[in-house]
């Protein structure tokens, strides 16, 4: 991992510096991106993304980079993996024109839809995740301890408490 | 105190909520710094709530969590050359600063600038003197007699003479 000295270097735009970083992050950064991307050009080409943010605007990126909150290896897949989908994004297809759909597509059914009615904080955020990871992605109790960095029985718990609030919820909607 | 999951309705609960819950829901991205303190495990429950609520929003991004926690034990990852090599020219090796990425726009000289303006004045004076002269010229060939016409109109009309005068002279 590069040490303090060796970003200040960086940041201040040393050439050396630059290179050394890029021999030792650019592997890091193809591995990162890998499975995002088709390999070969289209994965180099999204390094090299990835290096340019870096040292954008006189390296913006990188000096927002704070060694005591994080590893670099790990704040540099975040990055990697952010720019990725974001170049995803970019080259999605685009939808199809509102004049090439069917009218009978757009007609408006006289269907009654449930009306939006959600207390904001229902659920905390470690619930939906939980709930998310549970019933959407469908991972069993021991991967989500794991994921999370908590016990089984913390998993099992939150669960408990979020089906708890829901089922309060929409029991008081139904009466 | 926990009981054994519901198999068959709590999951249909939840996607009744989350089928609500996604209309209203825009989580922004979290900071990239807050998202790797996190992968590592360095975040208070309190603090770890903006990047769960996001992952709960998009747990697409549980896979970058995932892969930063491998690729973090991973040290020894190569890369092709050309992608060093491409990489290496984005900071010039002479100043030692950030190729700008843009071009500059280039920066016009002020001689450059003066001679334009000092042309379109040229020309748009040309324009004037011309036109004048070919309006004096028809209304003297519409009045007929050059002998009748007031000294003050002579003297602040000398292109007619100017343009009959040339026609004269060629006649001659």
């Amino acid at each position: 991992m590069a040490d303090g000295s060796e970003l200040r270097a960086l940041i201040s735009g040393q050439k050396g510096a630059w290179d050394a970083f890029v021999r030792r992050y650019a592997g890091l950064l193809m591995s990162a991106v890998r499975g995002l991307v088709r390999e070969g050009a289209e994965a180099e080409d999204l390094v090299q993304e990835v290096f340019v943010r870096l040292c954008k605007d006189n390296f913006r990126l990188l000096k927002t980079y704070d060694a005591n909150r994080a590893g670099l290896s790990t704040w540099l897949t975040i990055v990697a993996r952010s720019t990725a989908r974001d170049a995803q994004r970019r080259h999605r297809p685009p939808s199809t024109a509102i004049d090439d759909v069917p009218e009978m597509l757009l007609a408006v059914s006289d269907v009654h839809h449930e009306p939006l009615k959600l207390p904001k904080d229902l659920l905390s955020p470690r619930q939906q995740l939980v709930l998310t990871l549970l019933y959407e992605k469908d991972m069993d109790v021991a991967d989500i301890a794991k994921t999370l960095g908590v016990d089984p029985q913390t998993v099992r718990s939150t669960h408990h408490k979020a089906m708890l609030k829901l089922r309060a919820h929409f029991a008081g909607e139904e009466r | 105190m926990s009981e054994p999951l519901d198999i068959e309705r709590d999951p249909a609960l939840w996607r009744r909520w989350r089928g609500l819950a996604s209309q209203a829901a825009d989580e922004a991205a979290p900071d990239p710094l807050l998202v790797a303190a996190y992968a590592e495990g360095r975040l208070s429950e309190i603090a770890a709530e903006r990047v769960e609520a996001w992952l709960a929003a998009d747990p697409v991004r549980l896979e970058d969590i995932e892969v930063a926690r491998v690729l973090r034990r991973n040290s020894n990852l190569a890369a092709p050359e050309t992608v060093l090599a491409r990489a290496s020219t984005l900071v010039d090796a002479r100043s030692g600063n950030v190729v700008p990425f843009r071009r500059p726009t280039p920066s016009r000289s002020s001689w450059r600038t003066v001679a334009v303006w000092a042309s379109m004045a040229a020309s748009l004076l040309v324009t004037g003197l011309v036109g004048f002269a070919l309006g004096s010229d028809a209304y003297t060939s519409l009045i007929g007699d050059h002998q009748e016409m007031a000294l003050t109109q002579q003297l602040f009309d000398p292109p007619s003479g100017f343009f009959s005068d040339l026609s004269e002279e060629s006649n001659t």
